[in-house]
């Protein structure tokens, strides 16, 4: 494998940069979509039961579908093959667990502290940017964490919709039976996974406030 | 500003958690709300400023129907202390407080004033908290911070529900002598929730009894303690009625303010001399130069120890601040074993003694003894 590796380490390198690519094009698209539309629903009880209802049905399509689905779709655009159905699918995919966490987030705020806020006489508005979204951040950065580390390995799925990355290595060396080279795509996919996450912790820690960080280390 | 319910309700379904009340809340007073769990107490406060919406009747802040104010406005202007505290947990201590005069977009110079002065008022050492988290706090002070966050703006009215449940007895007996010291200077109409009987009868000028929603009595604290209106108020006072009327009354009026003092200077022989004189068996150890308590000196000690210096023979002395009542002095005065407990402010300054014997006569011309007799 290691051998795998040092020969082919430009393709692998290519392999990396579009695999990357495409997970930096998709998933600050689906956080942005995601964290809104979790703040526009969690203001309406109706709406925030029909979108998680659909999110918790769209989730259990088996992502490989997912890309089917997004060449059909992206067709008609003549963008059915290669990067942007891979971006959109990657987009479907993980923007729904945002929204959702989202949600949770903002709920999981005491109502108690929402009251005082409302009790001296915060705006909405107020309330939403200057205490709960504040105090949703670990929860809301733990569900884009989960979306991005997955994303980081469902992207591999993207080299089937001719979008190349990181998938590459592990499918055709399926197809040739190339233990080395599916070893080689896969420890790298895995080792970016936890790249990702261990940065998006320490993304987490700076900046969630510090009086939460304080209540956590107690508990 | 005035405070009117009108006929005010508040229903979930067929179920009243406020029924037909009707109060005007007299300014610049305090009135306690009071009455079991689940009576209303906290939904009357929240209709007040507009969290919970009425069901039906009306509720006038200043003359004004409620249903006029814009309610963020309202709210600007009603100190609120919820029962839960709500402290903002990513809040310091500092920004906490001055959550509402940055609402109202105060200058950071009067806020950073204002701050400190509220600090001092619920007792808590700004060096020490103004940069800490709630989460670092305990409950009591974090209860304190949120005393000091409702008054922040220096609001007409004030809502506290429940402010001081979280507190430890004897820090709460202290918050409320200031909180009553206070009161008198800045004179805010004050709506307080409270379980505790004894907390309502020692800080309302007048005081609700509610049940179920519907008030039950509505009357000058005197009143309600001489004459409970229903079972249900002679319940909530208790079977040591008599006692309670001792709530009603306040340490500075009941003080007498000749008493012996000495300073350390004064050898123990002078000061037998000094006692005999004024005809007492014990003087207060004062500070000269500003006349704090330093401690109490007994005439048996002088005689019996033979120390050469009244520091040595000095003893700790319980005390009792002037806006505590005479219930809590006697309290004091028995676990103290002394008969008179001397009366200091808040800097320490001896300013008065109350006698054992000023109490008991208290409660001979209450007669409030013969009702109690007139029960048995
Ligand atoms: N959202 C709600 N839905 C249904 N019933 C409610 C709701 N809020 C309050 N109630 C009911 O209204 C009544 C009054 O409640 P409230 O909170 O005013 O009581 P309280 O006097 O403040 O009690 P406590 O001393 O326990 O704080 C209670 O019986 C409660 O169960
Ligand atoms: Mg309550």
């Amino acid at each position: 494998m290691f051998y795998y590796i040092l020969a082919n380490s430009s393709r692998i390198i290519d392999g990396l940069v579009r695999h990357l690519y495409i997970i930096a094009a998709s998933l600050p698209i689906s956080v942005t979509i995601g964290v809104a539309a979790g703040i526009l629903i969690s203001r309406n009880k109706r709406a925030e039961r029909i979108v998680i209802g659909i999110a918790n049905i769209l989730m259990t399509i088996p992502s490989l579908a997912l890309f089917g689905f997004a060449i059909i779709i992206m067709s008609p655009l003549g963008m059915g093959i290669g990067v942007p159905p891979a971006i959109f699918a990657l987009v479907i995919y993980s923007f729904l667990p945002i929204t959702r966490n989202t949600v949770l987030a903002l709920h999981a705020v005491p109502s108690s502290t929402i009251e005082a806020a409302r009790g001296m006489g915060m705006t909405p508005r107020q309330i939403l940017r200057r205490i709960q979204l504040p105090l949703a951040i670990p929860l809301l950065m733990a569900g884009i964490r989960n979306a991005c580390v997955m994303g980081v390995s469902v992207t591999t799925i993207a080299y089937l919709v001719g979008a190349g990355g990181m998938g590459h290595f592990i499918f055709a060396g399926m197809t040739r039976t190339r233990l080395d080279m599916v070893l080689a795509g896969a420890v790298i996919v895995a080792v970016l996974g936890i790249a990702t996450n261990y940065l998006l912790v320490m993304l987490e820690r700076a900046v969630t406030p510090r009086g939460l960080m304080l209540e956590q280390n107690k508990e | 500003m005035a405070i009117e319910l009108i006929n005010a309700e508040k229903t979930y379904g067929d179920i009243y958690a406020v029924k037909d009340l009707t109060m005007t809340i007299p300014d610049n007073q305090i009135t306690i709300l009071i009455g079991p769990s689940g009576c209303g107490k906290t939904t009357t406060m929240k209709m007040i400023n507009g969290l919970i919406p009425k069901t039906n009747g009306d509720i006038k802040i200043n003359g004004t129907s409620i249903d006029e104010w814009n309610p963020i406005q309202l709210r600007r202007n009603i100190g609120y202390i919820i029962q839960e505290i709500g402290l903002f947990p990513h809040y310091t201590i500092f920004d906490n407080i001055a959550t509402v005069p940055r609402l109202l977009h105060w200058e950071e110079k009067k806020i950073r004033q204002r701050v400190l002065e509220l600090m001092d008022l619920v007792n808590l050492d700004p060096d020490e908290f103004l940069q800490k988290y709630p989460s670092q706090l305990s409950g009591g002070q974090r209860q304190r911070v949120g005393v000091a966050r409702g008054l922040a703006a220096d609001p007409d009215i004030v809502l506290m529900d429940e402010p001081f449940g979280a507190i430890d007895p004897i820090n709460r007996e202290k918050i409320q002598d200031s909180f009553l010291e206070i009161q008198k200077e800045i004179q805010k109409t004050i709506v307080f929730v409270t379980h505790d009987i004894h907390e309502a009868i020692k800080l309302g000028d007048s005081i609700a009894i509610l049940d179920e929603g519907s008030l039950v009595q509505f009357d000058s604290a005197y009143n309600v303690v001489n004459n409970p209106a229903t079972p249900l108020v002679e319940d909530l006072l208790g079977s040591d009625r008599a006692f309670k009327g001792l709530a009603l009354l306040r340490v500075k009026d009941h003080m007498t303010k000749t008493f012996t003092t000495l300073t350390k200077s004064v050898s123990p022989a002078d000061a037998l001399q000094t006692m005999k004189q004024h005809d007492t068996k014990f003087a207060f150890l004062v500070d000269g130069r500003n006349n704090k308590l330093l401690g109490v000196v007994t005439a048996k000690d002088i005689k019996k120890r033979r120390a050469d210096s009244l520091d040595k023979l000095s003893k700790q002395s319980e005390y009792i601040q002037p806006y505590a009542t005479l219930l809590e002095s006697l309290t004091k005065l028995f676990s103290s074993g002394f008969t008179a407990l001397p009366v200091i402010d808040d800097k320490n300054v001896l300013v008065g003694v109350i006698h054992m014997q000023t109490i008991l006569d208290q409660i001979e011309e209450m007669s409030i003894l013969e009702t109690a007799e007139d029960e048995a």
